[in-house]
């Protein structure tokens, strides 16, 4: 178990959206988001993998385990607070058959260390021929 | 080149200048894809840990010279360090002592990468990386 000792603020969390090339496994992911050789770098990102390994779904189930009944992933993004370029990204994954995967990441989260934490408290979009990471909706 | 926190402050033992602009622009983390997510995070996370790093010898020897005996003196009264820790680093003139300013740089790395005190895993790993980089700028 993880202890703050000093000043411990209210948790945060961030949505993100994630499409890789290759389907997702802990090889493919540490490969489409760029560690080759270098067992610190993996170790390090290990974190962030089980923590978007357990709180992933794919965009439908999420979509459909809404309680607001979305009846599509745009809407359903939309509603989430993704700016209309994502939509527009997402739409084009969905099109090429490529898997899209929406999750949350929190602070007190079960792997609520580390880069998962650090992620929480990040706004970020990173986006080459290998990766899709979006996590520009995240709230404090 | 390693960091450590001593009386709730961050410290960077570096033989190598980590106040020069020089230090970030050609950093290459090994095993990394260069322009990788990895890459561009890690890039981000080494400037918010150095950037507005202070030289302790540096301002020792600019401002406070002539008011403490030696560095060790300045690192025991002024840094508040313990005595044996100012000791040793005072002796030290192999390597750089720079203060650091996590806290005015970035939240996240400061009180949520590093905020955890039951283990030094992150700390360490970020102290691996360095030296890494270390050995390549050596």
């Amino acid at each position: 178990m993880k202890i703050r000792s000093d000043f411990v603020t209210n948790s945060s969390s961030t949505s993100f959206i994630l499409s890789i090339k290759d389907k997702f496994s802990e090889e493919n992911f540490m490969k489409a988001i760029g560690v080759e050789e270098n067992e610190d770098m993996k170790d390090f990102f290990e974190n962030l993998f089980l923590a978007i390994d357990a709180n992933k779904q794919d965009i439908y189930e999420a979509m459909k385990s809404c309680e607001v009944g979305y009846g599509s992933a745009e809407e359903f993004l939309r509603g989430e607070g993704f700016d209309e370029e994502t939509v527009a990204i997402v739409k084009r994954f969905q099109q090429e058959n490529r898997k899209v995967y929406f999750g949350r990441l929190a602070s007190d989260g079960t792997h609520g260390f580390g880069m998962e934490v650090y992620f929480c408290g990040e706004s970020f979009v990173f986006c080459d021929d290998e990766i899709y990471f979006n996590g520009s909706n995240y709230g404090w | 080149m390693k960091i450590v926190l001593l009386k709730g402050t961050y410290y960077c033992m570096s033989s190598i200048r980590i106040d020069d602009k020089e230090f970030y622009q050609n950093v290459v983390f090994q095993g990394i894809r260069q322009g990788s997510f990895v890459d561009r995070c890690m890039h981000k996370i080494l400037r918010d840990l150095f950037r507005y790093a202070v030289n302790v010898r540096d301002e020792y020897e600019l401002y406070y010279r002539d008011e403490y005996d030696s560095f060790s003196d300045f690192l025991f009264q002024k840094e508040l360090l313990g005595r044996d820790i100012a000791d040793t680093l005072g002796k030290n003139v192999t390597e750089q002592l720079y203060r650091l300013y996590l806290d005015l740089n970035d939240y996240n790395t400061d009180n949520l990468l590093l905020g955890y005190e039951d283990d030094y895993n992150e700390l360490n790993r970020i102290n691996r990386i360095l030296e890494q980089i270390y050995e390549d700028k050596k």
